[in-house]
């Protein structure tokens, strides 16, 4: 089923974005990428907790690389703004990073959980 | 290097498994192969078991650096077309990238019409986009001859400049070459079979120059009587020059910084988007660092732009190339002329060799042509040479002191009331008046005379009308 308004919450993923990459790629290569996107969401969560766990800032870093870039390709834009800010703008104090760290956890769950719901939407 | 898919095979090398196997979607979808790599070390071995036509890869990889692959892959036997991707974090890793020989540079975030226009530019194999000798591949291109330390460096970064599609930045002073550089550059890239457009930034007016850019519909605005194209659509395929870049206003800037960014661009009065796929050469004779640092130049777009810098020499610093140049230039004109000159004495050698050139080749030009036009003989004579001749600086006055010497009349100051000091807008005017009249109505002649471009004469004049 094409990508439409009904099946995606608007706070977390940008539509056009969807909608172009379903006319770059058709909707069932697009229905496979965005499962692939979310087992990346859920291997980065897995990551982001264990690097939260061991204060580890640079492991944190590498994640919000990686983050950045493809929450924004996804059209998950809150998601990718706080990977942004949080890679390229780090705050000072490692607390400040864990924090931030924290909010972006919390922030990838509910994209997921929202990718996951729009996921089974086009599959139908 | 053609596969069963077509078009040819792509290696993406992305730590993203998510990203990545977006690209290769978007490039299967026109009829790309294309195989995915997350790491660094397992792209070397793919590249190492069998080279793809084209790798994108991004330059910050989990294991090592995309530089590491790049400089692998410049070391095997025919090696790919490296795309690299950026973030606008690791931005100054993709000059790098350039420098070391990397096709192009995509900055996230992308569109997938833009991925696949320079993977599609990037097929052509590296072996078919060895450079030509730089001075034997136009007309034109022969104009930019040297043999002096400092062209010989500027020929060996043109030489790595054209094998990729790098934006290149061209400065020096004023009648320096740079348009002859950038043309040069152009023959010799595998961009040579497509569109040269040449645009001077100073001599559009303002209200214009997105309309020379980027085309119009018909009645975008009045006087659009038809659909026109811009040069960026016009140039597709080839290089588009940017002369006196630094005029450009800053809203246009930030247009073109757009296209930079996507390759995307649309017509003044149409919504519709367009794509180009041009190799950007810009040039300027003004400092470019000190117009970001003054804000007239935006800073995102000067190093969006400066990917190659290439500093072309004053004439004064090129030694023997003056001699050099101008038996080549008196050969020209006389031939253009149906003249038989074919040397200069000794006497005018040592006043060429000994004069400041302010102009630089621009003057060189102008002063041979002036003598061959207007005499005859086999020798170019000191009095064969223009009147005007000299009335820049000299760099030894006792070698030509019939020359007159602007520089020796500037020492000579004396205190004056401070009701005598005159705005500095007027002095210039005089300088500039008396000077295009010396030149007998001849603004080219007097602009090199000046030392700076015509159009910098004729922009002056309008702003004093």
């Amino acid at each position: 089923m094409p990508i439409s308004e009904q099946f995606i919450d608007k706070s977390i993923t940008e539509l056009n974005v969807l909608i172009q990459l379903e006319k770059d790629v058709g909707i069932s290569v697009l229905a496979r990428l965005v499962n692939l996107f979310i087992d990346e969401l859920v291997t980065m969560a897995n990551q982001l907790d264990t690097a939260i766990s061991n204060a580890d800032i640079i492991k944190i870093r590498e994640i919000m690389h990686v983050l950045k870039n493809s929450a924004a390709l996804y059209g998950a834009a809150p998601l990718a703004a706080l990977a942004t800010q949080l890679h390229d703008s780090p705050p000072p104090t490692t607390e400040e990073n864990l924090h931030a760290a924290l909010v972006i956890k919390h922030n990838l769950d509910k994209t997921r959980d929202a990718y996951q719901i729009m996921s089974k939407s086009i599959a139908i | 290097m053609s596969d069963i898919m077509g078009k040819g095979l792509v290696y993406i090398v992305e730590d993203s498994i998510a990203s990545g196997a977006l690209y290769a979607s978007q490039l299967e979808q026109v009829g790309f192969e294309c195989k995915h790599f997350a790491d660094g070390y397992s792209a070397l071995v793919g590249i190492k078991e069998k080279m793809p036509a084209v790798i994108v890869q991004d330059v910050c990889l989990p294991d090592i650096s995309g530089l590491e692959v790049l400089q692998f892959v410049n070391k095997q036997k025919n090696p790919a077309n490296v795309v690299m991707i950026t973030s606008n974090s690791s931005i100054d890793i993709a000059v790098e990238a350039m420098r070391l020989g990397g096709f192009d540079f995509l900055e996230k975030p992308f569109t997938s019409q833009r991925l696949i226009s320079s993977v599609e530019s990037a097929l052509t194999p590296k072996e078919q986009t060895k450079v030509q000798p730089l001075v034997q591949s136009s007309d034109k291109s022969q104009d930019f001859v040297g043999e002096s330390l400092a062209m010989k460096t500027v020929f060996r970064l043109l030489d790595s400049a054209a094998r990729s599609k790098a934006c290149v930045f061209i400065t020096g002073e004023s009648g320096t070459g740079k348009e002859v550089c950038a043309q040069t550059l152009h023959d010799s890239s595998p961009r040579s079979q497509g569109p040269f457009i040449a645009i001077n930034c100073a001599a559009i007016p303002a209200e214009l120059f997105e309309s020379e850019f980027f085309g119009h519909v018909k009645g975008a605005f009045s006087g659009a009587l038809s659909d026109r194209k811009g040069a960026v659509e016009v140039a597709n395929g080839g290089t588009l020059f940017l002369d006196e870049l630094c005029e450009m206003e800053l809203n246009l800037q930030a247009k073109l910084l757009r296209f930079l960014q996507t390759g995307i661009f649309s017509k003044v009065g149409s919504s519709e988007v367009l794509h180009s796929d041009v190799r950007l050469v810009c040039a300027t004779n003004r400092n470019p660092i000190i117009e970001v640092a003054e804000g007239r130049f935006r800073e995102d777009l000067y190093y969006r732009l400066n990917v190659i810098p290439v500093k072309l020499p004053p004439l004064r610093e090129r030694g023997n190339d003056i001699l050099l140049l101008a038996e080549y230039i008196l050969k020209q004109k006389s031939d253009s002329n149906a003249k038989h000159f074919i040397g200069f004495s000794d006497e005018v050698k040592a006043l060429f060799c000994n004069y400041d050139w302010p102009g630089n080749i621009r003057e060189l030009q102008n002063v041979i042509e002036n003598t061959v036009v207007i005499n005859d003989g086999d020798v170019i004579e000191r009095d064969m040479l223009p009147n005007s001749f000299g009335l820049g600086a000299v760099k030894h006055s006792s070698s030509a002191k019939s020359i007159h010497n602007t520089n020796d009349q500037s020492v000579q100051l004396s205190p004056m009331s401070v009701h005598d000091i005159e705005p500095l807008w007027q002095v210039e005017k005089r300088a500039i008046e008396n000077a295009i009249k010396s030149c007998e109505d001849n603004i080219p002649l007097a602009a090199a005379y000046l030392g700076v471009s015509a159009s910098t004469i004729y922009r002056k004049i309008k702003g004093w009308s």
